[in-house]
């Protein structure tokens, strides 16, 4: 069995679309940075805090049933928990500071009217805080940066310093462009979700070095004139010879994403949702953006 | 021919190891001395699938305010010595406040010099009718301030404490919600993360009888304070009183590090570096006090009371105090991690079920196996008998990677649960890269045995490297990254590894051995 067999297209040639549709897709990213940090983008209730309610029911009561019926009246990031040898539910959810009174009564309200042969009563109502410590973030991204750093030198090490940087740009625009993505469909950012995107940054260095070590290969074969006049047929022809690979490789990741999409349950459709669009941006970018500047850092290098 | 002999065995001893580690984590029965074996070490299922403890504790804000009152008193009250503007005997610390009283309160330049200082040094307290006291706003800062540094120090200590994944929260004015998975290793984790941990060093009041001091005649400026010991063969804890004098000589803010060492009799110790300002401060009291007793003291007990045989100056002590080696270590994440700015008080305990429903968990499984299943599928189907050799592999990884994360006693979470089927969709990306190259060599004409071979050659520094670069970034994540990051890390990194394993040492023996026994002439791929 074989998909592909002895392809030429000419990715190179493409890149001023790729480069075009890249743009948009990071500035979209741009913006959900920008909005995070001014507290305006869409954030779990992880890391905001949020109101919680205990409520203790006359009968048995099962989260299930509690969640079916908060989430079609709007309800969304909803935490629940059971205390045990008790009928009683603790709801955590994430509110507006404003309106923390009614929105305290909306929830004692849905819950009532869905459970009226099984009326609750409210225990307690408070405020919490973020569970996520204020670190994390800051953690994060200095994570990322420091990876990016490591990766360069690295791959400079094992390959040279333009593969290096392509890979780190390539990684980079898949990080923020994936977070435009999640700009664009409004989805909100929960621990899951970062989850997701630090999976995607590890999946599309992968996707990256496999290309490159093809070019790396192509390129010890050539002689060195030719090596500097067409790169850009090298590096054509080195994609084209991964190319199954590359198909096969996130075919097989989206099998499985795709089965968590679709069967994994509300819980873990926006996990499943990221991982997929970061998937397809990963592979995209090795092919369209990461191999395409690695052959301009080298065409300004030869000037 | 083709030796095997000896991978054959490794991979039979690591799938052996595997199923050792696992069954305790899976099947609840387990005889002791099995478990024993593997030093207790089992996976746990997270909040979210199993439920576990939740927390409600109290910040004793009003406590932690008192303190740092009285930590002032003390510096105002040498300030005034020193400065001779009165006598340190008109100052005194009287139910939670800082009272001035006869000349002290007298002196008009005496008043305006002790409202300068603190107006310099002790901006949030002020000083009207011979009274000092916080200001109104500045208290409830420090009281909102206490609470979210009890928070940080709790997670400190949840991150030194590896996988468990717990969550910490702030409710109301000086709540802190904690929820904990599984419940066996609650009571100590609770029992750590609510460790106040204020060490300090005071000294042993050696001039006065302790018996005395028990019959009631406690002498001025001092306290009486017990160790308290449990006896292992007995079963009996007993508790020695000490008569120590109340002045704090340091605290253990101090500490720069903390870990558990062994000393010379093989016992553990705590092993404690201090920062500069600590170096001098701990060099001049052992100076002074030299020949004296030094009573170490955790949150009012005492662990040791070392005599001090010379001046320490080098920054570095150890504390013995007959520990056991699960007590020397929680000491020492405990001190490393800071203290407590509050003790804290348990109000509510519950247990609690699973965050998911059932039907979550439901889905979240059934969506594992189909995916698993696809990918399964899939190589069969696109690979044929090759498709079946990376198919093995894939289970391989899987098996190892639950066994490593029952070794490491990881907290399996749904999402975790979802990133293990994630790395079975990219294990199969090295056996898909050493497949099409030997595909390539296939194409050229070459014989499968030696199509194989390349193939491997060929592809081992594309995998090599990329798994070496998604190393990388794993072990940054893990270094810099902290709570839920760093537990992503760690299982990232294991997959990483053991794919790199069942990658290139996995399938390769099976080729082997097929082309062992029988010359290919073709390849099922």
């Amino acid at each position: 069995m074989e998909f592909i067999k002895n392809t030429h297209y000419n990715f190179i040639a493409k890149r001023k679309y790729s480069f075009v549709l890249s743009s948009i897709l990071l500035i979209f990213g741009l913006i959900e940075i920008i909005s995070m940090l001014a507290g305006t983008a869409k954030i779990g209730i992880d890391f905001t805090g949020g109101l919680s309610v205990e409520m203790s029911f006359k009968h048995k009561i099962s989260i299930a049933s509690v969640r079916k019926a908060l989430i079609p009246a709007g309800f969304k990031d909803v935490k629940l928990v059971k205390i045990k040898g008790k009928n009683d539910i603790i709801i955590q959810t994430k509110a507006v500071a404003k309106d923390l009174n009614a929105y305290t009564a909306k929830i004692k309200q849905t819950v009532k009217n869905a459970f009226k042969k099984n009326p609750p009563k409210v225990i307690s109502s408070e405020m919490i805080g973020p569970s996520v410590g204020k670190r994390l973030s800051r953690d994060a991204i200095i994570a990322v940066i420091i990876s990016i750093i490591a990766i360069i030198l690295y791959i400079t090490w094992r390959f040279e310093f333009r593969f290096g940087l392509a890979a780190a740009i390539g990684l980079a625009h898949d990080v923020l462009a994936l977070l435009g993505v999640i700009f664009i469909f409004q989805k909100e950012i929960t621990l899951l979700v970062i989850t997701a995107v630090l999976t995607v940054a590890g999946y599309s260095l992968t996707d990256k070095v496999v290309v490159f070590d093809r070019i790396r290969e192509n390129l010890k074969t050539e002689t060195d004139k030719a090596k500097h006049i067409d790169l850009k047929n090298l590096v054509n022809i080195s994609i084209n010879e991964v190319l199954t690979r590359t198909v096969v490789t996130s075919l097989t990741v989206i099998l499985v994403v795709l089965s968590l999409f679709f069967l994994g349950g509300i819980v873990l459709h926006d996990f499943a949702f990221t991982l997929l669009l970061g998937v397809l941006i990963g592979t995209y970018s090795s092919i369209f953006i990461a191999s395409p500047i690695m052959v301009i850092l080298n065409e300004n290098h030869y000037k | 021919m083709k030796p095997v002999k000896t991978r054959v065995i490794l991979i039979a001893v690591f799938i052996f190891i595997s199923f050792f580690s696992i069954i305790p984590s899976i099947y609840p029965n387990t005889p002791g001395w099995w478990k024993a074996v593997i030093g207790n070490a089992e996976m746990h299922l997270g909040l979210d699938l199993q439920g576990g403890v939740y927390l409600v504790e109290k910040v004793e804000v009003d406590k932690a305010v008192k303190e740092k009152l009285y930590k002032d008193y003390s510096d105002i009250k040498s300030f005034i010595e020193s400065k001779n503007i009165g006598s340190g005997k008109d100052l005194s610390f009287n139910g939670g406040r800082i009272v001035l009283s006869g000349n002290l309160m007298k002196s008009k330049k005496a008043v305006s010099e002790i409202k300068n200082y603190l107006k310099n040094h002790h901006v949030s307290l002020q000083l009207s009718g011979g009274i000092i006291n916080f200001k109104p706003s500045d208290l409830a800062a420090y009281k909102k301030e206490s609470v979210s540094g009890a928070i940080e120090v709790m997670r400190n200590r949840i991150d030194q404490f590896g996988l468990v994944s717990p969550k910490i929260a702030r409710q109301g004015k000086d709540l802190i919600v904690v929820e904990m998975p599984g419940v066996k290793n609650v009571k100590q984790a609770v029992k750590l993360i609510g460790k106040t941990a204020r060490l300090t060093f005071k000294l042993v009041d050696d001039k006065h009888s302790i018996a005395e001091a028990l019959n009631g005649k406690i002498p001025k400026g001092d306290e009486i304070l017990y160790h308290t010991s449990f006896n292992k063969f007995t079963h009996k804890t007993s508790k020695r009183p000490y008569l120590i004098k109340k002045a704090v000589l340091m605290s253990g803010a101090d500490i720069s590090s903390a870990n558990v060492q062994m000393n010379r009799y093989n016992q553990p110790v705590v092993g404690v570096s201090l920062n500069s300002r600590g170096t001098k401060q701990f060099g001049n009291i052992t100076t002074k006090y030299t020949g004296k007793r030094l009573a170490i003291i955790l949150d009012n007990n005492v662990i040791s009371a070392p005599v001090i045989e010379e001046p320490i100056l080098g920054g570095n002590a150890s504390i013995s105090g007959r520990f056991t080696m699960a007590q020397a270590n929680n000491l020492a994440i405990a001190l490393r991690s800071g203290a407590l700015p509050a003790p804290v008080k348990i109000i509510q305990n519950n247990t609690v079920g699973p965050t998911l429903g059932a039907d979550s968990i439901h889905d979240g499984i059934l969506a594992a196996v189909v995916g698993t299943i696809l990918v399964i599928g899939f190589m069969i189907f696109y690979y044929k008998l090759s498709g079946l050799i990376a198919d093995f592999a894939l289970i391989e990884n899987v098996l190892f990677l639950m066994a490593a994360l029952s070794l490491f006693g990881a907290t399996l979470t749904l999402p975790g649960i979802a990133g293990i089927i994630l790395t079975i969709g990219m294990s199969v990306d090295s056996n898909v890269l050493i497949f099409e190259r030997i595909r390539e060599e296939l194409r050229d004409g070459k014989p499968v045995v030696i199509a194989i071979e390349n193939g491997y050659n060929k592809a081992f520094f594309t995998i090599l490297d990329s798994h070496v670069t998604a190393l990388i970034t794993a072990a940054v994540l893990f270094y810099f990254g902290s709570g839920p990051v760093k537990g992503f890390a760690v299982t990232l990194s294991l997959g990483i590894m053991i794919n790199l394993f069942t990658s290139l040492v996995g399938t390769k023996v099976i080729f082997d051995m097929i082309s062992n026994k029988k010359e290919l002439n073709k390849l099922s791929i």
